[in-house]
């Protein structure tokens, strides 16, 4: 399927969604789970947190099906949604607790590349993203859709309501504190 | 880069320029000054500079190939989640006895209040997170998994307590019944 393919698939899904179709919803909940989570757990590095991201998300997302619009495709609206759940999570949990090493855990590669090598790269992708979750949200969150989950500068732009110029501004901050931050955890 | 993000910001190469202009030509972001990308290519701090970003940038690269698996029964929960505050089909709202009539309170709102008021406790502790609310019989089913040491007697009699205050301001006398379940622990790192 291509990328335009599973737009199109997911245009119609959330039209049928919207007008009460609740097996379509369900469908896109299969459809992008796996994503969504993905984003959550980058954001706000615990997996038992991003699960709760994610549960809000969706059912943010299904009280606000009517009011879609379509004027962006269903998955930006969905990345939206996230990222925006995210935030609140961020702003409102108690950091009484450790961060959970689970993450870091599951963010071990787990190619053929050898025990000690993949134990390596788990170890330096845990750097990259204690390094990431000590930003401050406002550039955490364009960073990971930006850096890590590869969405363009419109997309993102869209994302968090912002403009593209002030978008790049922002980044080029993130990414000089995330250096520094990476050199300072090394 | 000194290792503070802070001081990185204000630093100055031997040569005048600066990490935070280098940083530009590492990570691509902004488009490349040409007159910096020139000087660069042949200056020996800008050039050690470079070589130490562009080391730690690649790490940042790496992870963002690294791939990050869905946890088993994820979509599973989720779609629970979601089926609870959908609510039930032909689900009977609570009943409100009020002067001039009856109110009735539908059963995704019960839900959606329930779950709020769930949510708002677990932030508040930390250590509970909430896994599905959804009317099942008569009663609100909560689901809830807990850290490991926490003390779960205790925490869902509190969960129990600050559920049932929150419902009666909101319900009165027609505060379902709530069953509680602890239905994982979520192990130490």
């Amino acid at each position: 399927m291509t990328a335009a393919d599973a737009a199109a698939e997911d245009q119609a899904l959330v039209a049928r969604a919207a007008r009460g179709d609740q097996h379509a919803f369900d469908q896109l909940v299969r459809r992008h789970t796996p994503r969504l989570y993905r984003v959550a757990l980058r954001i706000v590095r615990d997996p038992a947190e991003a699960e709760d991201v994610v549960q809000d998300a969706w059912i943010a997302a299904w009280r606000a099906l009517a009011r879609f619009r379509g004027d962006s495709a269903p998955s930006t609206w969905l990345y939206r949604v996230v990222t925006n759940t995210a935030l609140a999570h961020l702003r409102r949990r108690r950091q009484t607790l450790p961060l959970a090493e689970d993450f870091e855990q599951t963010q071990a590669d787990p190619r053929d590349d050898g025990p000690e090598r993949s134990a390596l790269r788990g170890e330096e992708v845990a750097l990259v993203l204690r390094a990431v979750a000590t930003l401050e949200p406002a550039q955490r969150i364009p960073l990971v859709l930006h850096e890590l989950e590869g969405m363009s500068y419109e997309e993102v732009a869209e994302i968090v309501g912002s403009t593209v110029p002030a978008l790049r501004s922002r980044l080029h901050r993130a990414r000089v504190a995330l250096l520094g931050k990476l050199r300072e955890l090394q | 880069m000194t290792g503070r993000p802070e001081a990185d910001a204000n630093r100055v190469l031997a040569c005048g320029r600066s990490p935070v202009e280098l940083a530009a030509l590492v990570t691509g972001g902004t488009d490349a000054d040409p007159d910096l990308a020139a000087h660069a290519e042949s200056c020996p701090y800008c050039q050690a500079e470079l070589a130490e970003q562009q080391r730690l940038w690649q790490a940042v690269r790496r992870a963002a190939q690294a791939p990050v698996p869905t946890p088993p029964e994820l979509v599973t929960r989720v779609l629970a989640a979601v089926h609870g505050v959908r609510g039930r089909s032909g689900g009977t709202p609570i009943e409100l006895d009020q002067p001039g009539g009856r109110l009735l309170v539908g059963e995704p709102a019960v839900v959606l209040l329930a779950r709020r008021l769930v949510t708002d406790f677990a932030d508040q502790r930390g250590d509970l997170h909430v896994r599905e609310v959804a009317m099942v019989d008569a009663g609100l089913q909560v689901l809830v998994s807990v850290r490991y040491r926490t003390e779960i007697g205790a925490a869902m009699a509190a969960l129990r307590e600050h559920l049932h205050a929150g419902l009666a301001l909101h319900l009165g006398d027609a505060v379902p019944a709530v069953d509680l379940h602890v239905v994982d622990v979520i192990p130490p790192s």
